[in-house]
């Protein structure tokens, strides 16, 4: 009776100390699955808000800068038009003009979106646009 | 009366543990799955939107040159003949495809992913002033035939050959 009260209590110990283990492994795998679910999420709504931003530039009747500007944009020192979207991201406007001889001026730039957590930003975004004389 | 006894058997804890075990690797497997294929579907487009945006911002480019030379063109030619025909023998654009056709200038660029941005400009008439050109057509087309990726039975014996 004593040694099946012993077998039972080894079977027992055995089994927590391998299921421990195994939750050890398991919990690293949901939160690698959290954490690129986390990365997802913050990507897509980095890109849903620069296409925003970008395509309300696009349509605005002013040029890319001044639609900037005329919406909370902060120029800094270098010339980069910047602004805080929420607590999480931060926008960058860099561009720089040509001028033409017909009057319209190309305005070469992107946007670029930055997470506090990375150096690097999360996406870069091409805007470049073209107004004519009579565009603005 | 007797009382019966309920105890707890040899094995039960393994087989307990097993199943638990199972259950929860299942389910982080099955979590970890969904959270990369999500991923795998933000990055295509993300990508995609990339894409498209570079083509649009080399389109403005193409635009910038396209006026450039039609306000040279338009202050040297003497008539709207001549302003077709100068526009035609000298206009030369970086894009995937590009030709003229009467009073419309059109040229294609690669939006990746099979896709282009077709883009169709009409001339206004020849006299130095105001818009040279207005934009008929901006769109994104996918050149990609339909089902392309897929794959088919092949059931005609004629194919086979």
């Amino acid at each position: 009776m004593r040694s099946k009260h012993s077998t039972l209590l080894t079977e027992i110990i055995i089994a927590l100390l391998f299921f421990s283990l195994s939750s050890i492994i398991m919990v690293q795998l949901f939160a690698a699955g959290y954490e690129k679910s986390l990365d997802s999420k913050l990507s897509s709504q980095a890109l849903y808000c620069a296409q925003d931003w970008a395509e309300q530039a696009i349509a605005a009747p002013l040029s890319p800068p001044d639609f900037f500007k005329s919406n909370g944009w902060v120029e800094t020192e270098d010339g980069v038009l910047s602004y805080q979207h929420g607590d999480t991201l931060t926008l960058e406007y860099t561009f720089q003009l040509s001028q033409g001889n017909g009057g319209g001026v190309l305005y070469t730039g992107s946007l670029s979106l930055q997470a506090p957590r990375d150096d690097a930003p999360l996406l870069t975004l091409p805007l470049t646009q073209y107004r004519r004389e009579g565009d603005l | 009366m007797n009382k019966q006894e309920y105890r707890i058997g040899t094995g039960f804890s393994t087989l307990l543990m097993i199943f638990l075990v199972l259950c929860i690797t299942t389910l982080g497997i099955l979590s970890l799955v969904s959270a990369r294929v999500d991923m795998k579907q933000t990055t295509r487009n993300l990508e995609m939107s990339q894409g498209y945006y570079e083509a649009s911002g080399k389109a403005q480019e193409l635009l910038f040159q396209i006026d450039q030379t039609l306000y040279t063109l338009a202050h040297s030619a003497t008539s709207q003949d001549d302003y077709l025909a100068q526009i035609k023998r000298t206009l030369t654009l970086d894009a995937s495809d590009f030709f003229i056709e009467d009073d419309s200038i059109f040229f294609s660029i690669d939006a990746t992913k099979e896709r282009y941005l077709d883009v169709t400009l009409t001339l206004t008439p020849y006299d130095g002033k105001g818009s040279r050109y207005t934009i008929a057509a901006y769109q994104l087309t996918d050149h990609q035939a339909w089902g392309e990726e897929e794959t088919f039975l092949n059931l005609l014996q004629e194919d086979n050959e």
